[in-house]
């Protein structure tokens, strides 16, 4: 191939270029879309229960606030529960899609620096040890999983932390918590009952107070979050291209962990374990939209949102007058799901 | 004036590997090869200069500056690097990526602006890859690939630009093209080239001035027809070459393996 003898300058293309890029639409599309799937996730929260309540009731009761059972049931109990089941969805998702840029693996979610484990085994140190102050759980768990990623990534921390030492330094961290979590079931194996709902995950009970709680947490995290699209998309490339660019790539990754450890935290201390979501929402959306952060953050946090209120709302009402943890539901009906989406390829096959 | 510069630099690597009290310099506007055999040090001692690595001891200089004490983004404006290995980027389309060079130039306030289009769709064209910015580079052969990531280099508006083995792996003409697109960044915006290279013969033909490393010191270095002479070959290399000249340039024809090497 012969070289053009002369190079332009960069001057010469002040008018720019505009992109062709053909997921734009894609992109456009997935993000309306999920926000109408989101809203129908909300209404059909609102609208499902005992009482069925039909969503032009429900736009009444929101807006004109008249005394009924309907305005009852669902100002004391299914909007507080729905709105948590958004926060805690929203939580999952973008926690785990930071956790999958960080350690750039498509595998990672919270629970693979500790998140998980250390909540769980404050929330029954908590239950089992000390039921009489059983208000402190949200607390304890929020605490527990901070302290875990904290010995996770102090463990895994020489001269900086590759992502490589900190999956394996949270495997360690894992494991111990998890041993003592079983050895302390196993003492009090009398009350583990109490426990169990918690670990596999549930919004039964919440109301407003929870909500109240968590959303300060919610907001800084969400804040947080938009500094750290760019953060993510930089982390990328890899270290040495971030580097190269001048890119800090160690405070970069402390701060997405933090993010994401925060979020992961809000989701626990409220729902107990959830797993699954921070796993396999971000992964299916980047399926659809790309790597890019800017797109890939958004559309998972929505995602996540309709998804758990969804899966909420059908874990206390389809098995009427039984209520399913959400935890369960999610991971019964999900699993086979994300073992489709890996057999018809695309997951593994380089694309995440 | 040198544009960079490296003063005693010492690194271990392991035990029997490192760099050992090497200096050299650049000039704006020079192109210099570093070659030697493998284990030499080439990369490592470009990883130095580019940050990749502190050095145990002595420092590099870019500007007059010490870039151990320079803001990454500072050095990131001057300094540029081709890495040898680029991770994989499946769904990042070419533009996307060439738009990362502008990431030193930006902020998250300050978003993209108007000149930061201008230079990424100009790092385009100069690579020659216009009609390829739209596709992903899972898509792309691998000469096209290693010219996106040299658009994004590029796009950094570096003074300085550092190769590790810009052409292993291509084709020949793939490997002519990059060599050619740096004598035109050389030529005509008087950039500085450092690149490690493997075809010595390559080396003397795109180079001012050749460095060649032997366990992680620089033992030679001069203009290509100073420093390549059958002795050089015989103690680095350890082969025997002889040596024509070919359009002005040397050139050398592998004879045999040095006796008493093997």
């Amino acid at each position: 191939m012969t070289i053009d003898a002369k190079l332009k300058a960069p001057e010469a293309f002040s008018e720019g270029v505009q992109s062709q890029d053909p997921r734009k639409w894609k992109r456009t599309v997935t993000i309306i879309a999920t926000v109408v799937l989101l809203v129908a996730a909300f209404l059909y929260g609102l609208s499902t229960g005992a009482v069925s309540i039909p969503v032009k009731t429900i736009w009444e009761v929101l807006i004109h606030r008249e005394p009924s059972t309907d305005d009852q049931i669902i100002w004391n109990f299914r909007l507080p529960r729905t709105l948590l089941a958004m926060v805690v969805g929203s939580s999952l998702a973008i926690s785990g899609a930071f956790m999958q840029g960080v350690m750039r693996n498509p595998l990672a979610d919270p629970g693979i620096i500790g998140v998980s484990a250390g909540a769980g085994l404050m929330a029954v140190i908590i239950m089992l040890i000390f039921p009489e102050m059983i208000y402190l759980v949200p607390a304890a768990a929020f605490v527990g999983a901070w302290v875990a990623v904290m010995i996770t990534y102090s463990l895994a921390w020489k001269k900086g932390a590759s992502p490589l030492r900190i999956i394996l330094a949270g495997v360690a961290v894992n494991a111990l918590a998890g041993a003592v979590t079983s050895g302390i079931m196993q003492l009090y194996s009398d009350r583990v009952q109490a426990v169990l709902p918690w670990l596999s995950g549930g919004l039964a009970g919440v109301s407003w107070y929870h909500l109240q709680m968590v959303l300060p947490y919610f907001a800084v995290a969400l804040l947080l979050s938009v500094f750290g699209i760019r953060h993510a998309n930089v982390l990328l490339l890899g270290d040495e291209a971030a580097k190269l660019l001048g890119h800090p790539t160690e405070k970069s990754r402390l701060f997405l962990i933090s993010i994401s450890t925060l979020l992961a935290g809000i989701a626990v201390s409220v729902s107990g374990l959830i797993g699954f979501v921070g796993l396999v929402v971000p992964h299916m959306v980047r399926l659809i939209v790309g790597n890019n952060y800017a797109y890939l953050l958004p559309v998972s946090a929505l995602g996540g949102a309709a998804l758990v209120v969804f899966a909420d709302t059908a874990a206390r009402s389809w098995f009427d007058p039984l209520e399913l943890p959400v935890g369960i539901l999610l991971a019964v009906v999900g699993a086979p799901f994300f073992l489709y989406l890996l057999r018809r390829g695309g997951v593994f096959s380089g694309r995440a | 004036m040198a544009v960079l510069s490296a003063e005693q630099l010492c690194f271990d690597m392991s035990q029997h590997f490192g760099i050992k009290d090497v200096s050299l310099y650049a000039e704006q506007g020079e192109r210099i090869s570093i070659i030697g055999p493998n284990g030499s040090g080439k990369s490592t001692l470009l990883k130095l200069m580019a940050r990749l690595l502190k050095p145990h001891q002595g420092l590099v200089m870019l500007d007059g500056k010490d870039i151990a004490v320079m803001k990454g983004r500072e050095t990131a404006k001057a300094l540029s690097m081709l890495t040898q290995i680029q991770p994989q980027l499946t769904d990042m389309t070419v533009r996307d990526l060439v738009q990362y060079g502008r990431h030193p130039h930006s902020s998250m306030l300050s978003g993209t602006s108007r000149e930061d289009r201008a230079v990424t769709e100009w790092a385009i064209s100069a690579t020659r890859m216009e009609t390829l910015a739209d596709r992903p580079l899972e898509s792309l052969s691998g000469g096209e690939r290693q010219r996106a990531w040299i658009a994004m280099a590029l796009a950094q508006q570096p003074k300085v630009l550092l190769l590790d083995e810009p052409t292993t792996y291509l084709d020949i003409a793939n490997q002519l093209e990059v060599l050619e697109l740096m004598n035109q960044l050389n030529g005509q915006m008087n950039m500085t080239i450092v690149m490690v290279l493997h075809d010595i013969n390559q080396a003397a033909q795109y180079s001012d001035r050749m460095i060649v490393m032997h366990d992680g010191s620089v033992v030679h270095h001069g203009p290509p027809r100073d420093v390549m002479t059958p002795d050089m070959f015989e103690s680095v290399f350890r082969i025997r070459v002889r040596i024509h000249q070919e359009e002005a340039y040397p050139y050398i024809f592998p004879l045999a393996v040095a006796a008493g090497t093997l």
